[in-house]
């Protein structure tokens, strides 16, 4: 799991998702404990982009030793030939950026691209470990 | 017909196979190849095409039934330069042709329809043939290379496909993933990660995507295109020369027949209008035998189609610029019907360029072969 420094200032630790596929995208990212049973934040994308801009999270001084949890969820259904598709389910990116933590402005790459059996769907997933 | 129901009887299992392989084809999926390269050599069953929704890539196999042999002749690959360039900015409204703005929130609000969103999914091609292009008396097939190029310019859609549109896009970005779902995803990976995902997927099928899907098979109102293609032909076993080359246009309209405001628009009359200019390094003069000659066609297409079924005609005027050639004209039937979904049978009948003698017969069946398409006829 990659892990983010966001140190103990009082500094806002901001987040942002850039999501780059053609198919049809919506994102949800949050922040929970290690055990995963309480949501401390959690912001979402607001159009098909499936992009979370640079969305304020909190401080620092409570963030330490949660996680941040990113999924995206893509449809690709809109491209009906299948082999497109499983072109784009294998060229679509997305990339992870936090920035107010000691060492500033980090980008981080996707864990998982998960897709179903016909391309028509694809899960991607994101998890990083906030560190003092 | 012999020959016909050989081929099928050797083809089909393995189409159907190559379906169930890579799951159901859908009709609006299959399509025959319709290369400029193909276009330029007269290859394709009509001469006057628009292009479709653009696509990373497209393999196509053309089997032309002449007698030859049981295995295809032609050949294409087409490509859109633009999807495989790596940029931040791909995003589905510049796919669905929809003009945003980015809201002081950084969101993308929707303010129109982008008529020239085709434009950047402009297609370069290469195909091959083998195809007898030479006019003689000489019966022998040439080995035929061409490369193309082609562009959506303009893509007019109506009021009405637009706000449907619009409105399903947002109505599917207004629903993000739920939190349980990233809950439960976290930490796994492998198996137990899909069998989470195959879950949800199966507790919250996604209809809105399938009614944008739907309403993405809807054609334009207006349309522009432009194409080029080069020929080269192998006349000898080393020798490689210029065999044709073109530009043409063409302007195309579907009007909707069953225009509904809740359902995709399934029923249209196409109206066609296209204007070529070519380079022919080997027409056919009645008085001093194979010439290199310039001509213009011009010619239109009525069409109607009705869900499995469509019926239209063609007509194309060439005009040569070499006095000793009389002006030739094509007039062409094609009709195509839908079997069942996946399989096809198109028709097409009449007079093509030429002589008096040249007749235009073709027969065929498309059907889809995982990315690539399929033709049979003539």
């Amino acid at each position: 799991m990659d892990s983010y420094q966001v140190g103990a200032g009082l500094d806002l630790v901001k987040f942002a998702c850039d999501v780059n596929t053609f198919g049809l995208a919506r994102s949800r990212a949050l922040v929970t404990d290690e055990g995963r049973t309480t949501i401390y934040w959690t912001e979402v994308s607001t159009d098909a982009s499936g992009d979370i801009t640079r969305a304020p999270i909190t401080d620092a001084t409570t963030l330490p030793g949660k996680q941040l949890l990113v999924l995206t969820e893509i449809s690709l259904a809109i491209f009906t030939d299948q082999n497109q598709r499983k072109t784009e389910s294998e060229r679509l990116t997305a990339l992870y950026y936090l920035e107010g933590g000691p060492l500033g402005f980090t980008k981080f790459f996707p864990d998982q691209v998960v897709p179903n059996e016909d391309y028509t769907k694809v899960i991607v997933t994101k998890q990083i470990l906030l560190i003092p | 017909m012999k020959r016909l129901l050989l081929f099928l009887l050797l083809t089909l299992p393995v189409a159907v196979a190559a379906q169930n392989s890579a799951g159901p084809v859908q009709p609006k999926d299959l399509a025959a190849p319709r290369s400029p390269g193909f276009q330029l050599i007269d290859l394709s069953p009509t001469n006057i095409e628009a292009p479709t929704t653009p696509k990373a890539l497209v393999l196509g196999i053309l089997q032309t039934f002449d007698g030859s042999t049981g295995w295809p002749q032609s050949y294409s690959m087409e490509t859109s330069p633009y999807w495989w360039v790596k940029s931040g900015d791909h995003n589905a409204y510049k796919y669905l042709g929809l003009k945003t703005t980015k809201l002081p929130s950084g969101a993308l609000k929707v303010t129109g329809q982008d008529i020239f969103s085709g434009l950047k999914f402009a297609s370069v091609s290469a195909s091959f043939t083998s195809k007898d292009m030479l006019p003689d008396t000489a019966s022998t097939t040439q080995k035929v290379f061409s490369a193309g190029v082609r562009a959506n310019i303009i893509r007019w859609y109506r009021a009405k496909h637009f706000d449907r549109l619009n409105k399903a896009v947002n109505d599917w970005a207004s629903q993000p993933p739920p939190a349980k779902l990233v809950l439960a995803t976290a930490g796994k990976t492998g198996d137990e990660l899909k069998q989470a995902i195959t879950k949800y997927w199966e507790e919250n099928p996604d209809q809105l995507a399938a009614n944008i899907a739907d309403l993405m098979t809807e054609k334009p109102l207006i349309s522009w295109d432009i194409a080029g293609a080069y020929a080269t032909y192998g006349v000898g076993d080393s020798t490689w020369k210029t065999g044709r080359a073109g530009v043409w246009t063409t302007v195309a309209s579907y009007i909707p027949l069953n225009p509904s405001d809740k359902k995709p628009t399934t029923n249209y009359l196409d109206v066609l209008v296209n204007a070529r200019y070519m380079y022919d390094g080997y027409a056919l003069s009645p008085k001093s035998g194979l010439v290199k000659s310039n001509n213009i066609d011009v010619g239109g297409k009525v069409a109607f189609e009705f869900n499995q079924f469509s019926i239209g005609y063609e007509f194309m005027y060439r005009h040569y610029f070499l006095d000793e050639i009389d002006e030739q004209y094509r007039n062409v039937g094609v009709i195509s019907y839908k079997i069942r979904d996946g399989l096809y049978i198109n028709g097409a009948f009449g007079k093509n360029f030429g002589d008096k003698h040249s007749i235009v017969s073709l027969f065929g069946i498309n059907w889809g072969l995982g990315s690539g398409k399929a033709s049979l006829g003539e």
